[in-house]
């Protein structure tokens, strides 16, 4: 391995390009650094998909030339990166984390691989991803041709995913920060799970195209990264129209942090209850803490509650109508039965062959009311607050109840906000926010549509206050 | 196995008598090796679930006019 220091593995992206263009290192030696700690580390967590740690030291060559005449492209130029296995890179295999699709090939790089490579980000690896996304749903972290994702943490317990290699990544120090996909939750329970921050932006706001299709509605592109600046820094790139994608918003995302109104001056919407009773009894200090912390930011606080909706049962007909849709060839060929988990395999059978159009209209049509009815809530909030995850990552061992059945909702209370949030096409944000059983935990805030910058600025005030990102496993 | 489970006295006497008390317990360990541990979840059944999810969806009151929410442009 390069002789690099250790720290800099954990380094977020802007101090590594800030030592980048003070000369400190090359991009070459960076990319052949985390090249070779993603070959050699990522197995022991199933983490790595596809190494292309080889091109990723090609193009850095010209990033170097770049940085050498001070052709400075942002703080992105000369950091290293993976993405999801969901995401297609040209002429490389893209598997989508499943046996049927293995060796498949694209001709073409994904959009939002290709804005990054533009500013001189230097993609190192294709990371491990539960089979198709998760989707429709699946029983157990074993759902993938590259096993249960390990976290960093403790290796008995699950990463979280689907975009379980991404989470991996960047917790252990293989990657600085990594693409990654999210349809109901799953971006932001992973960067909780692992302690890393992630950022799931608004529906429509990054180019899903080269992208594996598995729900036109929900899907969106994210990132996970070591802080909340550098998701900013991200989505300043990756954001924008893309005509290729008939569900982009057409819209950009400049992040500014300096130019954000006072974080005091946000109100933020949350639920007691579902700091105490909704959370494992271990978590409850940190997540109390939390609140400390937002509130010695004198942060304004307000108690809110979600309209009641049946979230989850919404998102999963929509889920699975639409998945079932996208894979309807695979099931109809019986190639669905290659796949690795035995609930996946029966949750797409019956998706093809059950689910009819009336249930699907229905759950879309509860959709535009909950979604009207959820926005009457920030008449009075800028952003909501919950736990990202109610519980620590779970054992690779014990299969994977649902939050809700685990620990009960009360009454009022944001319960379903990560599927309400995705239902909405509402942006979140995960950041670390203490440990249980030294396991990290995570908040995370949802805001109404392309009020990534309020987001991020809540994040970073969090951060600034707390060291919780700072944090890191022993690997 | 019924000699292990024999009560204590009996064994002590040299007198193995099958009591009702065994035999339930005899059905019980054959449940276990069956598979059937009462502990363990269910199967998961995906038609099941979608069953459900359309039962939850139906508890809510949908007015006729309520549009999907689609994303269309002509």
């Amino acid at each position: 391995m390069a002789s690099l220091p250790r720290d800099l593995f954990f380094l977020s992206a802007g101090e590594l390009n800030q030592r980048l263009v003070k000369h400190e290192f090359k991009a070459s030696e960076l990319a052949r650094a985390f090249g070779e700690r993603l070959e050699k580390l990522g197995p022991r967590y199933n983490a790595l998909a596809l190494s292309l740690a080889h091109s990723a030291e090609k193009r850095a060559k010209d990033v170097d030339g770049d940085l050498k005449r001070e052709r400075l492209r942002g703080p992105l130029q000369g950091v290293p990166f993976g993405a999801t296995d969901i995401l297609s890179v040209a002429k490389t295999p893209t598997q989508w984390g499943a046996k049927p699709y293995a060796g498949q090939i694209f001709d073409e790089t994904a959009a939002v691989i290709q804005r990054l490579e533009k500013t001189g980000a230097l993609l190192t690896g294709k990371l491990a991803t539960i089979q198709l996304g998760g989707g429709p749903r699946y029983g157990s972290p074993s759902a993938s041709i590259t096993g249960p994702g390990l976290n960093p943490w403790d290796r008995s317990r699950w990463s979280g995913g689907p975009s379980s290699g991404s989470a991996i990544a960047v917790a252990a120090g293989l990657a600085p920060f990594a693409l990654a996909s999210e349809m109901n939750g799953s971006l932001l329970t992973a960067s909780a799970y692992c302690g890393v921050t992630g950022i799931r932006p608004t529906y429509g706001l990054v180019s899903r195209t080269g992208a594996m299709p598995l729900s036109w509605t929900l899907d969106r592109i994210g990132a996970i990264a070591r802080s909340a600046e550098d998701c900013g820094a991200i989505l300043h790139e990756i954001a924008g129209a893309d005509r290729d994608d008939p569900t982009s918003a057409g819209k950009s995302f400049y992040f500014f942090p300096r130019y954000q109104r006072p974080v005091r001056e946000i109100r933020v919407g949350f639920a007691a209850a579902d700091f105490s009773d909704r959370v494992q009894p271990s978590a409850r200090a940190a997540f109390a803490q939390a609140l400390d912390a937002l509130r010695s930011l004198s942060i304004p606080l307000k108690e809110v509650a979600l309209p009641d909706f049946p979230y989850e049962a919404m998102v999963e007909t929509i889920l699975s109508a639409e998945a079932a849709s996208v894979f309807e060839p695979l099931v109809r060929s019986g190639k669905v039965n290659e796949l690795a988990d035995a609930e996946q395999i029966e949750a797409l059978k019956a998706g093809v062959e059950q689910l009819t159009a009336v249930e699907y209209l229905k759950a879309m049509r509860l959709r535009r009311m909950a979604i009207a009815k959820i926005h009457e809530i920030f008449f009075e909030v800028d952003l909501l607050l919950a736990p990202t995850a109610p519980s620590i990552a779970p054992r690779i061992s014990d299969p994977l109840p649902a939050a809700a059945e685990r620990y009960p909702a009360p009454d009022r209370c944001l319960s379903g906000l990560a599927a309400a949030g995705n239902l909405a096409g509402f942006p979140g944000l995960s950041v670390p926010c203490g440990f249980a059983d030294g396991m990290p935990v995570g908040i995370q805030f949802t805001g109404l549509p392309f009020s990534e910058n309020l987001l991020l600025q809540a994040g970073i005030a969090f951060q600034a206050a707390t060291d919780w990102h700072h944090r890191r496993p022993e690997v | 196995m019924l000699e292990f489970m024999a009560h204590p006295q009996e064994k002590r006497a040299g007198i193995f008598a099958i009591t009702r008390r065994d035999l339930a317990a005899v059905f019980a360990v054959t449940a276990v090796s069956a598979g059937q541990t009462p502990d363990q979840p269910e199967p998961f059944d995906a038609r099941k679930r979608l069953q459900e999810n359309r039962a939850r969806l139906d508890a809510v009151d949908l007015p006729m006019h309520v549009e999907p929410a689609f994303v269309f442009r002509p």
